[in-house]
């Protein structure tokens, strides 16, 4: 049996951002240096730079721009053979070829109780017809905007004609990986349930091949929490609920095996429609030879780290909050955030607040590389999250022997398991007094102590590298194996 | 429920943005990152679990209305003045020309060397027109989805096609010059510097109003205009020869700020350039390329008919025609005027067509499309009103003025105001069309519009006078507005799909 082949899909993560998902995929690929990797990767634009190197097992890298190009679904840079599809897509082609599928699609995509059978389907169907055909010329043909309309008006969902045509323009956009051609590989591996997620039906459906799931953050749960905030009417939001949902669900369905962080993940990959059965918990592991405890370099201020990319859901703003209630205990308390900025209003936003709370001398703002290096150089690692999965930060302090104080979000309370304070989230004054208790608290630096050599001992039992990659390899071999004998049945049959 | 409802779950003042939750999904997810656990949720609601206090909040919440905001929008007057942005250089040119009897091109110079500047002015309009709009196409696509690496990047290399074009089209001139003697020598090489020079300045300016930093190519025109002064009168330098490194200097300047605005949209933007060839940029802005060069072939075809009308005992086959070019740049003042309008009015229903479509559902497609119409007509009536009203004016007041002399130039301002009228339906419609991704509507229209241009104009200059140049001018650009009115009512049958078409 020759190497095990696996697509790895991600969206707005793995090569072109920083962030948890991208480290996960850079682990997983590393380490499991007996498998060959195909990379295809969603991003927002196409003039993102790679943040990760692909390792040598990597025998393609695919960067798939939604967004920010002239047509979706057409290369820029090869131009040549899209136009000898768009010659090939006629009117009458449109209609007779690819409105079936499209129309077969749509009151999946539309309604709450999609049907994961029906739309797999028809999006097999739009993809073997996209492979002669554009997709830009037919996604944007008369018949198709009719029927998305005919669609709509026969869902319960209440467009207007202005958000009719902002939703079916960013069906077009989302829709364009259906005239992406994958490669063909023993298993699919996609990184989140959403439209990452689509290549690993296609593929099942059309190769054969296998097709794992996993979730760090839910998709849909972020999108929900992405959408209160983002000012599209009721009914857009209604609209890229239920497409999103539909996605989601199909993805269940066709995965052969769905893993998750943690309990808290599990729920509510359930409540969306997921297979218990197929549900498994792998932890993520982080390697012990690059994080270990290293003797502190002596420091003039108690210093308080958060490694986090600056968005709303990292609560930096809580943070901040906190840092002022501490700082009235410990004048010369330092508080390092180091991340990249995900979001500048937000950053401005909390840049504002350092001010009006007079912390310009205990905030600071910066980037690293060395990781490593910023949790010894710190008294203990703040998590102030909103929402998480299994976050990498937690595990690396924890092997660092950097005492942790988080937010109770996701399975950070499963992770820490009373080797560190978990907090109420969004709450500054309660935040304040566990960073207090640890910096000023009666016997502050044997508690830390304590807490850092029981984090070490739990992180190096559950959470290393070496358990994360075997469970993966397993998982494929598993699967390799299974779909080796499914073949030879059918062969005997 | 006797508890107060979580404040995630109701609308804040500093957050504007707040919508009620779509289900108990969503509002779940908003308790949980509001630090609403299950613990909390007992604790505090008495509700078991965060799912059921979820559960007993989701109706009341859902009752809050959330406020709509008004979408931003500039004035009228802000929009015509945008629009008309790009003539300002021309107005300082007019400025220059009365304080000091010339600008940075033109003014009391021999025939011949006004023959050499018309003739290198138009061939560096139509030598760049076309790459000047294929950029811009472009280059607004890639800064509309903040990809300034990349537009900085397309700019550059269509503006080194652009010098290519020029030397290569100078080269061409001159020899053609030469060899039918269309100009006597120096005076061929005066329009080949005058087509380089120019074809510079446009090219920069092009980049500056894709930018919408107008203000900056007026800024250029000054400091040219101050150079040519400063040489011409300071240091006796030959008019031309001053008004060459004067174009040159402007040209510079206009450079130094695009290189200056590019530079910071791509700081702004961050990222890369995105690979791609050059055979992409001309497959996706060929239409604007050609829509560049044909329009100004359509605009100075009749110049150019006018100028070549044989002239017995004449030194050379071209010929300026002084009271013809005055007739035209008079009724050009008043295209300009008009011109103002195409943005402001273009802008208008854009934003007509989105608040119409916010306040109608799916089954009164019929209705939009009636709406939608009716702006279509009001403001094409508003564009007819407007061209009577400058044209009526501008001839009331150079019939006060000893600006044309003769019956022959009164009857070419009568025929290039009506034809600048025609052109500035033409290019509202233009707007409309590029607008809703149809450049092959316009293309169709202009192309017949400059054969007929050419061909009644050839015909009437060489069996009549050459003032008869301005009647091709007219019908061709009557012909352009009428097509690309019919384009425009034909789109409107179906203006919801072609609106959703021209984006994505």
């Amino acid at each position: 049996m020759g190497k095990t082949s696996v697509l790895i899909t991600t969206e707005g993560t793995y090569p072109c951002y920083s962030g948890g998902v991208s480290v996960w995929c850079d682990y997983l690929m590393r380490h499991l240096n007996d498998v060959t990797f195909h990379v295809f990767a969603i991003t927002h634009a196409p003039s993102l730079q790679m943040k990760f190197a692909c390792p040598p097992n990597v025998d393609s890298c695919v960067l798939h721009p939604m967004w920010g190009t002239e047509e979706p679904g057409t290369s820029e840079s090869g131009f040549a053979e899209a136009h000898q599809r768009k010659l090939q897509t006629q009117e009458a082609v449109v209609a007779s070829k690819f409105v079936p599928h499209f129309r077969a699609a749509l009151p999946s995509l539309l309604s709450p109780d999609s049907k994961p059978d029906v739309l797999a389907a028809a999006l097999v169907g739009l993809h073997q017809y996209f492979r002669n055909h554009d997709y830009a010329t037919s996604m944007r043909s008369r018949v198709a905007w009719e029927a998305f309309l005919d669609a709509v008006a026969a869902s319960d969902l209440k467009l207007d004609l202005h958000e009719a045509t902002q939703c079916m323009r960013w069906m077009q956009r989302y829709l364009s990986l259906l005239a992406v051609q994958y490669p063909s590989v023993d298993v699919v591996h996609s990184s989140m349930a959403g439209l990452a997620g689509i290549p690993g039906v296609l593929c099942k459906m059309e190769q054969g091949s296998s097709y794992v799931l996993t979730e760090h953050g839910i998709h849909l749960r972020e999108l929900y929490l992405a959408l209160s905030k983002c000012g599209y009417s009721a009914q857009s939001r209604r609209f890229l609920i239920r497409f999103h949902h539909a996605v989601t669900r199909m993805n269940y369905h066709f995965t052969d095996v769905v893993t998750t962080l943690g309990e808290f993940n599990r729920s509510w990959q359930v409540r969306f429609g997921a297979n218990p059965t197929k549900i498994r918990v792998v932890p993520n592991g982080v390697d012990p030879g690059r994080f270990y405890p290293r003797p502190s370099p002596p420091r003039k201020r108690p210093t308080v780290l958060t490694m986090a990319r600056i968005f709303r859901l990292k609560g930096i703003d809580v943070l901040i909050r906190a840092a002022a209630r501490v700082r009235d205990q410990v004048p010369e308390v330092h508080f390092r955030v180091l991340g990249e900025v995900a979001d500048g209003d937000y950053f401005q936003e909390c840049q504002k607040l350092v001010e009006e709370h007079r912390l310009t001398g205990n905030v600071s703002f910066s980037v690293t590389r060395d990781a490593a290096t910023a949790y010894s150089e710190s008294d203990l690692l703040c998590v102030p999250s909103l929402s998480e999965g299994l976050p990498y930060v937690v595990i690396e302090a924890m092997l660092s022997g950097c005492p942790v104080v988080a937010t109770d979000v996701g399975d950070v309370a499963y992770l820490l398991n009373d080797t560190g304070l978990v907090v109420t989230p969004n709450d500054p004054n309660e935040l304040a007094t566990a960073l207090l208790l640890l910096l000023t608290g009666p016997d502050a630096e044997n508690l830390r102590a304590s807490l850092a050599r029981s984090a070490l001992e739990r992180a190096c039992k559950y959470f290393t590298i070496a358990q994360f990659s075997n469970s993966f390899r397993n998982i494929y071999q598993e699967l390799a194996f299974e779909q080796t004998t499914a073949c030879l049945s059918q062969a005997a049959s | 429920m006797n508890k107060p409802l979580p404040a995630c779950l109701k609308p804040r003042a500093d957050d504007p943005r707040w919508a009620p939750p779509l289900d108990v999904n969503d509002a779940v997810v908003r308790l949980e990152t509001a630090g609403i656990t299950d613990a909390v949720a007992e604790r505090e609601y008495g509700q078991r679990t965060t799912w059921q206090l979820a559960e007993a909040c989701l109706p009341w919440s859902r009752m809050f209305v959330t406020a709509v905001e008004p979408e931003p929008r500039r004035s009228a007057v802000l929009e015509y003045l945008s629009g008309i942005s790009f003539s300002f250089s021309l107005l300082l040119c007019c400025l220059a020309m009365a304080l000091f009897r010339f600008s940075l091109w033109g003014g009391d110079v021999s025939a011949n060397m006004a023959a050499a500047v018309g003739l290198g002015t138009v061939s560096s309009f139509i030598t760049t027109g076309g790459i000047v709009q294929a950029m811009a196409r472009r280059g607004i696509f890639l800064i509309s989805v903040e990809d300034g690496a990349t537009a900085e990047a397309a700019c550059w290399r269509w503006v080194r096609l652009g010098i290519f074009c020029l030397a290569a089209s100078g080269l061409a001139l001159l020899t053609l010059a030469r060899f039918y003697t269309w100009l006597p020598a120096p005076f061929d090489l005066a329009a080949v510097a005058f087509h380089l020079s120019l074809g510079l300045l446009w090219l920069a300016t092009g980049i500056l109003h894709m930018l919408e930093r107008n203000m900056w190519s007026a800024v250029a025109t000054a400091v040219g205009t101050l150079m040519v002064v400063w040489l011409h009168r300071a240091w006796r330098i030959e008019l031309a020869a001053a008004q060459v490194v004067g174009i040159l200097i402007a040209a510079a300047v206009a450079f130094s700020a695009c290189f200056f605005f590019l530079r910071d949209r791509r700081r702004k933007h961050g990222g890369c350039p995105r690979p791609q060839s050059f055979a992409f940029d001309t497959y996706i802005a060929w239409p604007h390329f050609l829509f560049g060069t044909f329009y100004y072939l359509l605009v100075f075809s009749d110049r150019l008919l006018a100028w070549t009308v044989p002239d017995i005992g004449a030194p050379s086959a071209v010929q300026f025609r002084g009271d013809y070019e005055t007739a035209l740049d008079i009724a050009l003042f008043g295209f300009i005027l008009q011109a103002g309008n195409v943005r402001s009015s273009t802008v208008a229903f854009f934003h007509k067509l989105a608040s119409a479509q916010k306040q109608l559902g799916l089954s009164r497609r019929s209705v939009f499309i009636r709406q939608m119409k009716e702006v279509y007509a009001r403001r094409s009536a508003g564009f007819l009103a407007v061209a009577a009203l400058t044209s009526v004016g501008l001839y009331t007041a150079v019939a006060h003025t000893t600006l044309l002399t003769n019956g022959q130039s009164y009857t070419a301002l009568i025929w290039a105001l009506f034809g600048f009228s025609a052109l500035a339906v033409a290019l509202w419609n233009t707007s409309l069309l590029f607008r809703l991704a149809q450049p092959s509507d316009v293309l169709g229209a202009l192309i017949p519009a400059i054969l007929l241009n050419v061909v009644l104009g050839y015909a009437l200059t060489r069996l009549g006078a050459y003032h008869y140049a301005a009647v091709g001018f007219t019908a061709g650009a009557l012909l352009y507005a009428m097509l690309t009115t019919r384009s425009v009512l034909r789109r409107m049958q179906s203006i919801d799909y072609y609106y959703f078409a021209s984006a994505s």
